[in-house]
This record gives C-alpha cells, sequence and structure tokens, in this order.
C-alpha cells in the first residue's frame, strides 16, 4: 500500500476539460482599450458560423463579453459535471461577469490563477473546435496563467496605430516571443487613433503582422450578431478567412 | 470528475491495482454537501479500479481577519450576506471558491482584504492504493 498526499486535483479539472477543445486562440494586448474584447466577441461570432465555438472571458476585473453580446436575463445551469456556459446564437460564453452581475471584483494576484482555473474546471464547454480567451490588458497574472495553462495556442496581439500603445503592446510580444508562443499583431481602429505604421513596427521587431481593421463607429454598444452587414465585420472576417491556417 | 481522474492517474503512475481509499477535505464555505460529493464519486468511479473504494470525507471550517481593522469572524456569521445565484440556494464560492475576496467583505468595517484560514473548495488529502507487488 502506498498513500499519496495532498494532491492538486483542480490541475487535472483544467487538463480534462481543456483536452477536447481542438483549438484556442487569445485575444491579448499590453494595453487597455484597444478593443480586444471586441474583436475577440465578433472574432467568436464569426467563426461560429462554421464552427463549434465557446468563449471564455478571463477579464476578472472588467469582464465585457456578456455585455457586447447583449446578455441581460439569465440563469446558470449546472450539471452532475460542471455548469453549462451561456449559449448566444451557436456560441457556449463563460465569463466571470455572470457571476458579478454588475458587482465589482476586488481580487488580489494571488488568487486569481486559482480563480481562472476554477472558472474552466467548472465550465462543460462540449466539442468545441475553437475556444477564444479573452483577456484584460496587461501581462499580470491572466496573461501568464493562460500561457501557463493554455497548451500552443494562437495569440492576437491587438494595438490601435499609435506610439504609446505600441511602445506597451511591444513588450507583451517581446514576452511571446521569448517563450516561443505562437502570435500576430492585429491593429485595431485604423484612421482614428493615429497613424503609425503598425506594419512596419511588426517587421522591425519580427513580429507577424496580419492585418489591420478600420475604425467603425456603428459598432459601438453593439452585438456582433447585429453588426452583420458592418466593415469591422467583414474586414475581420477577411483576416480571420486569410489566417484560418496558421491558428 | 477531477477527483475520480486524480485517483485513475495516480493509479496509473504507481501501478496500482486497485484505489483503495481517498480522504477529502472540503471548505464549508464552498457549501459542497459531503454526501453529495461522495455519492457523485460512487457514480463517477472506475468500476475496476475502484470497486471497494472507501471515500472520506471531512468538513474544513472557515474564518476571517480583516488586514483593515484587525478583527475576525467565522464563516457562518456573514453565510446569509452572500448572493445566491441558482435556484439550488448556491453562492458564487461553491463553484469558484477563490473568488471569495470579491463576495465577501469584513462585517465590521466593509474591507475586502482579509485572510482567510481554512481550506476554500476540495482538497485531496490523501489516496491510498495496491499496488503490485
Amino acid at each position: 500500500m502506498i498513500s499519496q498526499k495532498n494532491l492538486d486535483f483542480i490541475n487535472s479539472m483544467v487538463k480534462m476539460r481543456l483536452k477536447d477543445i481542438k483549438k484556442i486562440l487569445i485575444f491579448a494586448s499590453g494595453k487597455g482599450g484597444v478593443g480586444k474584447s471586441t474583436i475577440a466577441a465578433f472574432g467568436s461570432y464569426i467563426l461560429s458560423r462554421k464552427y463549434r465555438v465557446g468563449v471564455l472571458d478571463l477579464d476578472i476585473h472588467g469582464p465585457s463579453i456578456p455585455r457586447i453580446f447583449d446578455i441581460k436575463n439569465f440563469k446558470l445551469t449546472e450539471k452532475k459535471d460542471g455548469i453549462i456556459p451561456l449559449r448566444v446564437e451557436n456560441i457556449d460564453i463563460m465569463s466571470l461577469e455572470l457571476f458579478l452581475r454588475g458587482k465589482p471584483a476586488q481580487l488580489s494576484g494571488k488568487h486569481k490563477e486559482n480563480l481562472i482555473k476554477e472558472m474552466i474546471g467548472i465550465t462543460k464547454f462540449v466539442d468545441l473546435e475553437y475556444l477564444v480567451v479573452d483577456l484584460p490588458p496587461g501581462t499580470g497574472d491572466e496573461f501568464l496563467t493562460s500561457l501557463q495553462i493554455f497548451s500552443d495556442p494562437f495569440i492576437f496581439l491587438v494595438t490601435i496605430p499609435n506610439d504609446i500603445s505600441w511602445n506597451v503592446v511591444k513588450r507583451t510580444g517581446d514576452i511571446l516571443k521569448k517563450y516561443g508562443k505562437r502570435f500576430g499583431v492585429i491593429e485595431n481602429m485604423r484612421g482614428y487613433f493615429g497613424n503609425l505604421n503598425v506594419e512596419l513596427k511588426c517587421k522591425e521587431n519580427t513580429f507577424p503582422y496580419i492585418g489591420y481593421l478600420n475604425f467603425d463607429n456603428s459598432i459601438i454598444d453593439k452585438s456582433p450578431i447585429n453588426c452583420k452587414n458592418s466593415t469591422f465585420y467583414h474586414e475581420l472576417n477577411n483576416i480571420i478567412d486569410k489566417n484560418l491556417t496558421k491558428f | 470528475m477531477g477527483i475520480v481522474d486524480t485517483m485513475i492517474h495516480e493509479a496509473k503512475v504507481h501501478n496500482a491495482k486497485k484505489v483503495k481509499e481517498i480522504y477529502l477535505k472540503i471548505g464549508e464555505m464552498s457549501n459542497i454537501d459531503s454526501q453529495i460529493l461522495v455519492g457523485a464519486i460512487e457514480d463517477l468511479k472506475d468500476p475496476n479500479l475502484m470497486d471497494d473504494l472507501k471515500v472520506y470525507a471531512t468538513i474544513e471550517k472557515n474564518r476571517f481577519k480583516c488586514r483593515n481593522c484587525g478583527r475576525e469572524w467565522n464563516f457562518s456569521e456573514i453565510e446569509k450576506n452572500i448572493e445566491k445565484i441558482n435556484v439550488d440556494g448556491d453562492t458564487p464560492l461553491h463553484y469558484l471558491p477563490d473568488s471569495a475576496q470579491i463576495f465577501i467583505e469584513c462585517p465590521y468595517c466593509g474591507s475586502h482584504e482579509f485572510d482567510m484560514y481554512g481550506e476554500t473548495g476540495v482538497v485531496i488529502e490523501k489516496i491510498v492504493l495496491e499496488v503490485n507487488e
């Protein structure tokens, strides 16, 4: 007889939940306010028209995926082996906001890694081809925990075309390069927040540049479901179509 | 279920023929019913590897000390203040024990900065295996 003590089963839960997900797409940026969550939401909706897609909102302090999808009245359903994510159109959504319901999230660093693992551990995503992960700005706990637990994700690094944003996003790219992660830079809000040549900056830093999205005020505060004819939707659709094999 | 998977994993790692016993500690604030948890493990267990498995689960009380005002309290004193999120009356802490700092505040000064004592979720304390000689 032998006995094993103090086994860490939350990591087993995370592994079990992620093992059947075919591809993981992470939306990150060192900088806030560059449109990560909007691109993540639109991207997941575009993908969901052909594939089984889930969205995991890991922006603990500012979860906005439920707001972008205009989720208002909902009830969480629990089965024996996990919580069923909310289904919007063909997308399965899990966000801390489904628990917070507008409450501010005061949480210090030491609990964030566990909370992220718990969120993944309780969520019963089924048969996903793509899991879209929306991260908060920065390279703190949520970012580092994601790099640790998601194996071989493709990371979209979002910037707007000005030096203040690029100056921060470049550092995130440097971290991803250092860790050998697969990533590509998306330039968002072109023509509105500056005219930095992001493609050139990417070349100078040997960062893969995967495309740009023009500023489109028709999508502000709207769900992607109601914006299928927008310029933003079509431009992002083209970027995804062109790059899908890289993901 | 992660607990059953962990037992299977440990049995494989140690080339064990049976998992004989598992000892679990459950944090009070997770509001997990130990009998329901034991029943779930019984339902999901591997029938060959765990045919005579014994599951032992104990509840550990949670206590808090405020970093702002220094006062202390038990979970049972503030449990009623935590908003329920579903028809079964579970709080967010049932699913996400590490969100305690968000949903609990000091009953004396309202601060969310406190130290927690006792396990928050479910912890496997010990697994007893029968190995091939």
